[in-house]
C-alpha cells in the first residue's frame, strides 16, 4: 500500500505539479493583498484537467508556500499575509531592522517546514484517533478555545494590556457588522448591501497593516529609506536555533496540529496560542517583541502544523478544518475521492499518497523559499518612495479582488486610517484583526451554548475539556492582574 | 503626529460602548429565547464601557490632564510639511482610484495615482513616469489576464484587449 503510494507520487507529472504550484503559491502569498485562500481558489479550475493526486498535490503545495510567503512581506515590510503571521510579525520585523532578516526569514521557513512535516506525521499515524477527540468538542469547548485565542492576542501583544483590549474591542465591534449572527438581523449595515456580509477581514488586514505602514513610511524623515537587505545564510543560523529551542519546536508542532484538527479553529488561533505559550514559558520573556527568534520558532512551526492538522477532520469525516480544506473537499469529490471513514478502507493508497505529497511539499518549500527570500530581498531593496506607491497599487487591487467590488477598497481605506491612528497611539494592531476574524465564531458558540445551557453559566465548566480550557483562559487573564497587584504591593512595603 | 492621551481614548471607547449597548435593544431575540442579535453588541458594549471608564479613571489618577492637539500655527506648518502632505496624498490617491477607475479604466488611473505619489516625494520625473507605466501594465496583465480578476475597464483597456 505504501509502495503503491510512492509509485503514485513519484511520477514526473506529480513532482512537476508540486514544484510549479509551489512557485505559484510563493508568488501569490508574497504579494500583500493576495492570500493562500485566493491561491487555492484560483487553482481549482486548473485542477479539473488533472488526475486526482496531482490535483490535490497542487493545492497542498500552493497553500503551504503561500502561507510561508506571507511571512516574507511581514518580516521585511511589517505587512503579514495572514492573521496567523501577525502573531510574530513584530519580532520578525524588528529582527530584519537589526540586520537579521536572514535569521528571521530562515526561522519562518525552516520551522514552518518542520511543523508541516510533524503535522503530516501525526496526520498519518493518528488521524482517526485525533478526529474522535475533535468530535468531543462541543460549543462550550469551542467557545473557550476562541476566547483563549483572543486572550493570548491581547496579553502577548506589545504594550499595556489595556491598549491590547482597546484593539480587541475595535476588532470585536467591527465583527458585529452584517447578517452573520444567530438571528440573521442586519446589524450596523446602515442600509448598505455590501455590508450585509460583514466587514471582510482580508481588506481590513491589508488596510490595518499594509496601508498604515505605507502611511507611516511617508512620515519618516529620509526619502531614501530602504528596507534592510537580506544578508547572510538563511539556513545556518537555524541549526543553532534548533539546538537552543527543540522543546519549542515540538510544542509548537503539537499545539498547532491539535488546534488545527479542530474544525473551524485554524492556524490563526494556533499561532497566537503557541506564541503566548512560548512567551509564558520562555527564560527570555522580556525580549519578546524586541526582535527575539524564540517566538518565531514556536509559532512558525505551529502555523504550518495547523495547516496539516486541518486535514484530519477533512480526511476522516469530510468536515473542513478551514476555508482551504473546504475548497479541497470539493475538489476531492470531483475527483472521485470521497473523504470520510471509508476512504481509509476503499482507497488507502490514495490517502498515503496525499500524506507523501504533504511531506514533499514541505521539503520543496525549502529551496523555493530560499529563492523567494533572495528575490524578494532584491526587489524590496528599492527606495521606499518608489516601492510604497507600487505596493499601494497591489494592496488596492488585492482588496478589490476579494469580491470584485470597490467595497473592499473602502474597507481597506478606512482600516488603513484606523491602523495608522492606532499605531500613533501605541495600540497594537493584531488583536483587532483577530477580533474581526474570531468575533463571529465567539458569538455563535456563546449563543448556542447559552441556549443549550438555558442560561446557566456553570454549564460552561461542566464538561472536562471545557472546564480545563475555561480555567486556562481565566488564568491567562488573571495572571497579568495579579502580577500588577504584587508589583504595587512590593512598591508600598518599602515606603512603610 | 496624531497622539491622544488615555483620557481621550477612554472617552471614545466609552462612547462607542454606550452606543453599542443602546442600539443592541433594536435587535430581536430568537423566538422563545432570551438571546439574539442584540446579545453580543450588549456584551461587547458593556465591556467597552468598563474599559473606557478604567482608562479615564486611571489616566486621571496618574495626573494626565485631557487635552486636545494644539491649534494655531501647528495646522499651517503641518500642511507645509511635505511628508505629512504626502500622507493625505496617499489617502487621496485611494479615493481617486475608487472614483476614477470605473470611468477612466484601471491603466490610466494607476499611472496617475503612482506617478503623483512618486513625484510628491521627489522621485525624478522620468523614473516616476516609467515605473508608473510598468506597474500599471504588469499589474493589469497579472491580475486581469492571468488571475482573471475583472479590473475596471476603460477606453484604453478596450482598445488594447
Amino acid at each position: 500500500m505504501f509502495v503503491q503510494a510512492i509509485q503514485i507520487v513519484l511520477q514526473p507529472d506529480v513532482l512537476l505539479t508540486i514544484f510549479f504550484a509551489g512557485c505559484f503559491g510563493m508568488f501569490v502569498g508574497a504579494i500583500p493583498g493576495l492570500t493562500a485562500t485566493m491561491a487555492t481558489a484560483l487553482l481549482v479550475p486548473i485542477t479539473f484537467f488533472m488526475d486526482p493526486v496531482p490535483a490535490i498535490a497542487s493545492i497542498v503545495a500552493a497553500t503551504g508556500m503561500a502561507i510561508f510567503a506571507g511571512d516574507i512581506a511581514g518580516t521585511l515590510m511589517r505587512m503579514p499575509g495572514t492573521p496567523a503571521s501577525a502573531a510574530y510579525v513584530e519580532d520578525a520585523h524588528q529582527m530584519s531592522q537589526a540586520g537579521k532578516a536572514n535569521e528571521a526569514l530562515g526561522a519562518c521557513l525552516v520551522f514552518s517546514a518542520i511543523g508541516g512535516i510533524a503535522g503530516t506525521l501525526v496526520l498519518s499515524l493518528v488521524a482517526p484517533q485525533l478526529a474522535e477527540l475533535a468530535l468531543k468538542f462541543s460549543s462550550f469547548e469551542y467557545f473557550w478555545l476562541v476566547l483563549l485565542g483572543l486572550s493570548c492576542a491581547v496579553f502577548v501583544s506589545s504594550g499595556a494590556p489595556a491598549l491590547g483590549l482597546i484593539s480587541l474591542f475595535i476588532g470585536l465591534t467591527a465583527s458585529l457588522v452584517g447578517q452573520e449572527n444567530p438571528t440573521g438581523a442586519s446589524r450596523y449595515t446602515f442600509g448598505s448591501v455590501e455590508l450585509l456580509a460583514g466587514i471582510q477581514f482580508i481588506p481590513a488586514m491589508i488596510g490595518l497593516f499594509a496601508v498604515s505602514e505605507i502611511l507611516r513610511s511617508y512620515t519618516k524623515p529620509s526619502a531614501e529609506a530602504r528596507i534592510p537587505p537580506v544578508k547572510g545564510s538563511i539556513f545556518r543560523p537555524q541549526l543553532g536555533n534548533l539546538r537552543r529551542y527543540p522543546r519549542q519546536v515540538l510544542r509548537g508542532s503539537g499545539v498547532g496540529t491539535l488546534i488545527g484538527a479542530l474544525p473551524g479553529a485554524g492556524a490563526d488561533i494556533a499561532a497566537w496560542v503557541s506564541f503566548a505559550i512560548s512567551k509564558r514559558f520562555s527564560k527570555d520573556k522580556k525580549r519578546f517583541g524586541t526582535g527575539h527568534v524564540e517566538g518565531l520558532v514556536e509559532a512558525g512551526a505551529s502555523n504550518n502544523a495547523a495547516v496539516s492538522g486541518a486535514w484530519i477532520p477533512a480526511l476522516v469525516f469530510g468536515i473542513p478544518g478551514d476555508t482551504i480544506t473546504a475548497i479541497v473537499i470539493g475538489v476531492m469529490f470531483v475527483k472521485g475521492l470521497n473523504p470520510g471513514p471509508m476512504i481509509f478502507i476503499q482507497q488507502p493508497e490514495m490517502v498515503y499518497a496525499i500524506f507523501l505529497v504533504f511531506i514533499l511539499a514541505n521539503l520543496i518549500m525549502l529551496p523555493i523559499g530560499w529563492v523567494a527570500i533572495h528575490v524578494a530581498g532584491r526587489l524590496l531593496g528599492a527606495p521606499q518612495r518608489i516601492l510604497m506607491p507600487v505596493i499601494l497599487v497591489f494592496c488596492t487591487v488585492g482588496a478589490y479582488a476579494i469580491n470584485n467590488s470597490m467595497a473592499g477598497v473602502v474597507i481597506m481605506l478606512c482600516f488603513g486610517v484606523l491602523g495608522f491612528l492606532m499605531e500613533e497611539n501605541g495600540i497594537p494592531l493584531a488583536p483587532a484583526i483577530l477580533g474581526l476574524v474570531l468575533g463571529p465564531m465567539l458569538e455563535k458558540y456563546f449563543i448556542v451554548s447559552m441556549i443549550k445551557a438555558d442560561g446557566d453559566l456553570l454549564a460552561f465548566f461542566s464538561r472536562p475539556i471545557a472546564g480545563g480550557l475555561g480555567a486556562i483562559t481565566i488564568l491567562m487573564c488573571l495572571v497579568p492582574v495579579l502580577g500588577w497587584l504584587r508589583r504595587r504591593r512590593s512598591v508600598r512595603i518599602p515606603e512603610m | 503626529m496624531v497622539k491622544a492621551n488615555h483620557t481621550i481614548l477612554g472617552m471614545l471607547v466609552l462612547l462607542v460602548g454606550t452606543m453599542l449597548v443602546v442600539t443592541s435593544f433594536n435587535y430581536a431575540a430568537l423566538p422563545g429565547q432570551a438571546y439574539g442579535g442584540g446579545t453580543m453588541p450588549r456584551l461587547i458594549g458593556t465591556g467597552g464601557i468598563l474599559l473606557g471608564l478604567y482608562l479615564v479613571v486611571t489616566s486621571r489618577f496618574k495626573g494626565r490632564v485631557a487635552s486636545f492637539p494644539s491649534e494655531g500655527n501647528g495646522r499651517a506648518d503641518w500642511l507645509k510639511d511635505r511628508r505629512k502632505f504626502a500622507v493625505l496624498a496617499v489617502l487621496g490617491s485611494i479615493i481617486f482610484y475608487m472614483l476614477a477607475s470605473p470611468v477612466a479604466g484601471f491603466l490610466p488611473t494607476v499611472v496617475v495615482m503612482t506617478g503623483t505619489l512618486m513625484l510628491l516625494l521627489g522621485v525624478k520625473v522620468l523614473t516616476a513616469v516609467t515605473i508608473s507605466f510598468v506597474t500599471a501594465f504588469v499589474t493589469y496583465f497579472g491580475f486581469s489576464r492571468l488571475l482573471l480578476v475583472p479590473l475596471p475597464r476603460g477606453p484604453i483597456e478596450n482598445l488594447l484587449w
